[in-house]
């Protein structure tokens, strides 16, 4: 394909890209106008990408595939940025200075979460998802509140920079074992040659340990000291939402294409890795007292039940990761967004601060209620239906005992969530509570989650059709 | 297999092993962001062994290319890693990570 078509079929990301620099030009000029540019230009990435729908399009001799898969992924990906930039502008302490530069970083980050998506070939890949982690790097850094943050940081960097050698490594295995770099390539090759099952495996350990950073399986301690100091909560709404969606769907494209037409036992690897995590990640979650901390082991628990759809990749596997992706970003958007309106009034993020929330400030408390609702999986809000059609993707594709897990899991997980609902809504106040006038965005993010997450149901009749949609472009 | 393959093999497990154990074993900054170029270059050795004798000999170059940028990103981190130390160092004249004092 020529240059020019090339060029083309990279619009979306060739807009984020341009917003990235000109809001780098202008953090200087005019610093108070960058998160709008910023916003400008992942409105006009999702209109860029409006006109690509429908097509495969194959960019810079198969490093790239845009296809249904890649395209729905960027759907959600590009809404999970454009509502977190919304939402960081609420983030700020009264005073503090907004450090003008951070929404080209967010700009940046988005740009190689979209191109991990579409990614076919090792190297594409790879570097797709280095664009995203050094900007991670680079934000947690430069938004740091308070003395000491920067350890924290610097923790973050060398923790997600070993992952990468793991990721890298693992890579090479598949290289090694299959001699091509082309991801589908690689899966042919693999199920015609009959590699060493146990250096198969160790590769796709290799994979999915490089990867379970950056879909939120590790518990990342250093996101959570004091509040309102270290990595402030704007940084870690994106990373739990677009960095975790583009982390699942890399590793939802990279097994279908290279391990699900092999005969490696792929699924029970990851059907162990997902039961601990879940088990794990709740039980921790339920024994914390501030709620930025529930929400960070409670993504541990989330990420454990995405893996799950990839017990059954052949089948409905994929649909069933792209809808549960979905829910995801909504709820963790929601659910971070309540936590960042909140702290406005009362500076806090423990879960008994939250009593008499109900009374203050009624419409967070619904909202934060809707997303509890959402992430332990319950009917009828959107964490049910990406749980339900996981559950059904395990047991198709012969993991039963694992959907137990995961049920015994949801009820675990609402015990613990009722709790601090029943705090918000129950409990009488401690203290008086002035309710701060929110800014806008941070309004409508928490508005349109709550939204997306109540009607998630009643839409997913057309969720699903293109969750098949893009099962199909991985599937063929 | 050749014995040329094994015998980097070999060795880029172990420089992967070393890196690790870098990384777990100490709290210093400098030796942590030596570790995690170590498990880099241990991955793109791999990636040229196989490229050079393996089965990847087929895709030579498209190995030897994924090794060479994986050496530039590895730079890349290297630089923010070393720029948030000089931070570290300046804020507590320390170079201790206690990431995990939560």
């Amino acid at each position: 394909m020529s240059t020019f078509g090339n060029l083309l079929a990279f619009s979306p990301e060739l807009w984020l890209f341009a917003g990235a620099l000109l809001v780098f030009l202008l953090a200087r000029f005019a610093p108070g106008t960058t998160s709008t540019i910023a916003l400008i230009a992942v409105a006009g990435a999702v209109l860029a990408l409006a006109t690509q729908f429908k097509q495969t399009i194959t960019i810079l001799d198969g490093a790239f595939t845009l296809d249904g898969f890649a395209i729905v992924v960027d759907v959600v990906l590009l809404a999970a940025a454009g509502l977190s930039l919304l939402a960081s502008r609420a983030d700020l302490l009264p005073g503090e200075s907004p450090a003008s530069a951070v929404p080209g970083f967010f700009l940046l980050a988005t740009l190689g979460a979209m191109m991990a998506v579409s990614a076919a070939e090792m190297i594409s890949l790879f570097l797709s998802l280095e664009l995203l982690a050094v900007n991670l790097y680079v934000l947690t850094a430069l938004a740091r509140r308070g003395a000491g943050a920067i350890s924290a940081s610097l923790g973050y960097l060398v923790v997600g920079t070993a992952s990468s050698g793991l990721l890298l490594y693992g890579l090479a295995l598949v290289f090694g074992l299959s001699g091509e770099t082309n991801l589908s390539a690689a899966g042919r090759a693999l199920a015609s040659v009959n590699p060493n099952q146990a250096a198969a495996l160790l590769a796709l350990s290799l994979l999915l340990g490089g990867l379970a950073f950056r879909m939120g399986l590790l518990p990342v301690r250093w996101w959570t000291r004091g509040f309102e100091v270290g990595i402030p909560l704007r940084v870690l709404i994106f990373v739990e939402s677009v960095g975790v969606v583009a982390a699942l769907a890399v590793f939802g494209r990279f097994a279908t294409a290279t391990f699900s037409g092999t005969g490696i036992a792929y699924p029970a690897v990851i059907a162990a890795v997902a039961a601990v995590a879940m088990t794990a990640g709740n039980l921790l979650a339920l024994t914390q007292t501030s709620l930025r901390r529930l929400l960070a082991y409670s993504s541990i628990a989330q990420a454990g039940f995405a893996l799950m759809a990839f017990t059954d990749l052949k089948r409905v596997g994929i649909s069933a990761l792209l809808v549960f992706l979905v829910a995801l970003a909504l709820t963790t958007l929601g659910a971070f967004g309540t936590v960042v309106a909140y702290a406005r009034s009362v500076h806090s993020d423990a879960i008994r601060d939250l009593a008499g929330m109900s009374r203050w400030s009624p419409a967070l408390a619904l909202a934060l209620a809707v997303a509890l609702l959402s992430l332990a999986g319950l009917p009828p809000v959107a964490g049910f239906f990406g749980k339900l059609l996981v559950l059904q993707a395990a047991v198709d594709g012969g993991y039963a005992w694992l959907a137990v897990i995961g049920v015994a899991n949801i009820v675990l997980a609402a015990f613990g969530y009722l709790r601090i609902i029943r705090t918000a809504f129950l409990d009488s106040p401690v203290f008086e509570v002035v309710p701060v006038r929110l800014d806008g965005g941070i309004r409508t993010t928490v508005g349109l989650a709550s939204i997306g997450i109540v009607f998630m149901g009643l839409l997913m009749g057309p969720l699903y059709a293109a969750a098949s949609y893009g099962r199909a472009a991985l599937l063929h | 297999m050749s014995a040329g393959l094994n015998l980097f093999l070999v060795g880029s497990a172990a420089l992967l092993a070393v890196g690790a154990f870098a990384l777990v074993a100490r709290r210093n900054a400098f030796v942590a962001l030596l570790g995690t170029q170590f498990m880099f270059m241990a991955g793109g050795i791999a990636f040229v062994a196989f490229a050079r004798f393996g089965l990847g000999a087929s895709h030579a170059a498209g190995g030897q290319a994924v090794a060479l940028f994986a050496g530039a990103i590895a730079v890349a981190e290297l630089a923010i890693g070393l720029a948030m130390a000089v931070l570290l160092y300046r804020e507590g004249h320390s170079l201790g990570i206690d990431a995990d004092r939560g």
